[in-house]
């Protein structure tokens, strides 16, 4: 199981951070100032940092000069998020950088990616009888390749990457089709259907009301 | 135009006006009595030559009379007397000329032609004529003398060359005009030389002031002199100082607000971080009771922290905005309806309040002055503990200032923070600040209060033993 370190000075955060985790299956360490959170690192082994940079006792950019010998990725949380911070956080060696307010959606691709860059993730995801390869856009059902469309994948991707989450249509929309489209939700459902008809999956795929879209194991 | 070059023709202007003017006066004068001492001794001269002639005529006379008597001497026998008299004349740039009464030419030895009216010779007798005149561009004085001979009269014109006189004056003239370029000149050098050195003072403070503009505000002058220019750069200097003071002011001011702006936002997403975020978790994620009920606990908390938040920015924007209605009250009347509305609060920690106070008047705005004090007795109650006490007392010092005080026996602020806590958003400590509910303003809030009401507030502070504000109003508010 991977576990991640989150440093984070306001509890609401930790903890909202924590729970979200969890649901993506992470095993998550808080600490809450600088201090503690450097005592954690030389003592355990941590998959990825998420810091805060804004932290009692040791800024979060002291603390990623510490962590940066030890070669573990670092996602930077902070509440400025102006450009020339961003930079300047990506510049100190993060590997990624994320603002206040964000969503745990976001939170959780972003730690897929950077964790998948570092292969602590592999790229093969197994759901029941379904063997998903992400970096081949492969998806196989009882040794028998399944043929989508490039966005039937990408949603089918989305899905299981977010196992238990409900992804609203909005949210799907914005991530496989992009800001910039202006077509109608409608497409989302249609693709919901393909999907559900091509892998079998009329258990797994949830509606929920007036929501969007939940994967479930049942 | 050039500063010297404006003294350098004030100055051409002057000595031209006044040397030029006195030296044409002087060369005139002088001029003048040369040429009357040429008049008077050409006519002392014509006498003398008049009379020699009339001494000859007797002569003469006498002579013929030797042999009989009373013989009138004939005008031919005059005539030839005056040329052989004449003819034995030899004077240097002096020539006569004799006319008869008929205008016959009897003696001359005039070697010029002479184009004009010849005025002078309208003599009546005894009359002495003189005419200057220019002939073949050299000045002659004419002296013209009747001279009575008996029953003939004759005309005798002495011309005397008195050129040198002109050319003299032409002289002098020439020198004057070139000792007058030789005198603009060294002024032009003089001037500039000293406009140079008068004026390095004066380049110095444009440099300056170009260094200013620039943008370096720190910049001085450094001219020790006694004179105006003096006065100017220490003048100038005076007014670099204060430009400099406004513009750190200004600077700081700015920096204030962009800190301020930038604190706030970060007070407002972190509220928001967790409202969002708790409720996105809640409608997307199967959660269990537990985490539910927290959730929604956290939405709640930070949802009041941020009501808090825009109360408290309201209350600070009132205040920088609003008029104040300043009234005479009862300062001890304000405690106690402080302490009435805090005593749920108190008694629910278990700290009791006590209050000094005699009766004291004074001016302010009584909203404004609870706030101020719900504030400070806020932070004590926060860094107390059940059990403590904590003292506001209100009395006049020896200066006969009214003092506000708070003191408390709580945890106490070390002494590097204490500057810092009027700062807004400014906590000690975050986490435990914000359990209780802060947002960090409070003390901003008492301190703009404070300066409205002429007060200022000093902070002593031991860490772990307890806290001590005081509001000191100024005396010239009463
Ligand atoms: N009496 C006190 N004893 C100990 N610490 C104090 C005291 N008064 C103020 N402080 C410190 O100064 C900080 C700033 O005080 P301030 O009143 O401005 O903010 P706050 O009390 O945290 O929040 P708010 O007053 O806005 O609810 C506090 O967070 C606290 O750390
Ligand atoms: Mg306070």
């Amino acid at each position: 199981m991977i576990t991640i370190l989150v440093v984070e000075d306001d509890l609401p955060i930790s903890n909202l951070i924590k729970l979200n985790l969890n649901v993506a299956n992470y095993n998550a360490v808080t600490v809450y100032n600088g201090e503690d959170a450097l005592k954690m690192i030389e003592d355990d082994r941590f998959d990825l940092i998420l810091l805060d940079v804004m932290l009692p006792k040791m800024d979060g950019y002291t603390l990623l000069e510490k962590i940066k010998p030890l070669g573990i990725p670092v996602i930077f949380i902070t509440a400025k998020s102006s450009v020339t911070d961003k930079v300047y956080g990506l510049r100190a060696g993060a590997d990624d950088y994320i603002s206040k307010p964000f969503e745990g959606i976001e939170l959780l691709a972003r730690i897929e990616n950077v964790l998948r860059h570092y292969n602590k993730k592999s790229n093969r995801v197994i759901f029941k009888d379904l063997e998903i390869d992400l970096a081949e856009m492969k998806v196989i059902k009882r040794g028998e390749v399944v043929e989508l469309t490039l966005k039937e994948f990408e949603l089918l991707a989305f899905l299981v990457q977010n196992l238990n989450v409900v992804l609203t249509r909005e949210r799907l929309i914005e991530k496989i089709w992009g800001f910039d489209y202006f077509g109608e939700t409608r497409t989302v459902d249609n693709h919901i259907q393909k999907l559900r008809r091509k892998l079998d999956l009329y258990d797994n795929i949830k509606t929920v009301f007036k929501l969007g879209y939940r994967l479930e194991e049942s | 135009m050039k500063f010297w070059q404006k003294v350098f023709l004030c100055n051409l202007f002057v000595i031209e006006i006044l040397f030029i003017s006195a030296s044409i006066y002087l060369i005139n004068n002088s001029f003048n009595i040369n040429l009357n001492t040429e008049i008077n001794s050409g006519i002392s001269e014509q006498s003398r030559f008049c009379s020699s002639i009339e001494t000859n005529f007797y002569l003469l006379k006498i002579q013929k009379t030797a042999g009989g008597h009373n013989v009138t001497v004939d005008k031919e026998s005059i005539d030839s007397m005056i040329s052989t008299y004449l003819s034995n004349i030899r004077e240097q740039d002096i020539y006569y000329e004799i006319i008869d009464q008929d205008d016959q030419i009897i003696f001359s030895n005039l070697e010029m032609n002479i184009s004009a009216k010849r005025d002078e010779l309208n003599t009546i007798s005894n009359k002495i004529n003189y005419i200057i005149r220019e002939v073949n561009q050299k000045e002659y004085l004419f002296i013209t003398q009747r001279v009575d001979l008996d029953s003939h009269y004759y005309k005798v014109t002495c011309v005397k060359d008195i050129s040198k006189i002109y050319i003299n004056r032409q002289y002098l003239l020439d020198i004057l005009i070139r000792l007058n370029i030789g005198l603009s000149l060294i002024l032009i050098v003089v001037t500039l030389i000293l406009s140079k050195v008068l004026l390095r003072p004066v380049n110095k403070l444009i440099r300056s002031t170009q260094t200013i503009t620039e943008g370096n505000f720190s910049e001085r002058v450094k001219i020790v002199t006694d004179d105006e220019i003096g006065v100017l750069s220490e003048n100038f200097n005076r007014m670099a100082a204060v430009v400099e003071d406004k513009i750190t002011q200004l600077e700081k001011i700015s920096a204030d607000k962009q800190r301020f702006i930038d604190n706030l936002a970060h007070e407002l997403r972190t509220p928001l971080t967790s409202i969002i975020g708790y409720a996105d978790f809640l409608r997307t994620t199967k959660y269990d009771e537990e985490s539910f009920i927290s959730s929604l606990t956290y939405i709640f908390q930070e949802g009041k922290r941020l009501e808090k938040l825009a109360f408290k920015l309201m209350d600070l924007i009132v205040l920088r905005n609003k008029d104040f209605k300043m009234k005479e009250e009862d300062l001890r009347e304000l405690l106690l309806e402080v302490k009435d509305t805090l005593a749920p609060k108190l008694a629910a920690k278990g700290i009791t309040l006590e209050i000094f106070s005699e009766v004291l008047k004074m001016k302010m705005d009584c909203d404004l002055i609870k706030v101020l004090l719900t504030n400070l007795v806020d932070n004590a109650l926060k860094a107390s503990k059940s059990g403590d006490k904590i003292s506001v007392k209100a009395f006049k010092n020896d200066e006969a200032k009214i003092i506000l005080e708070v003191k408390d026996m709580g945890i106490g602020i070390p002494k590097m923070e204490i500057p810092k806590v009027f700062e807004p958003f400014f906590m000690v400590d975050k986490s435990r600040s914000r359990a209780n509910n802060g947002v960090g303003l409070g003390l901003s809030l008492c301190a703009e209060i404070a300066e409205i009401h002429d007060a200022k507030i000093e902070m002593e502070s031991d860490l772990g033993k307890g806290t001590i504000i005081k509001v000191i109003f100024n005396q010239g508010f009463n």
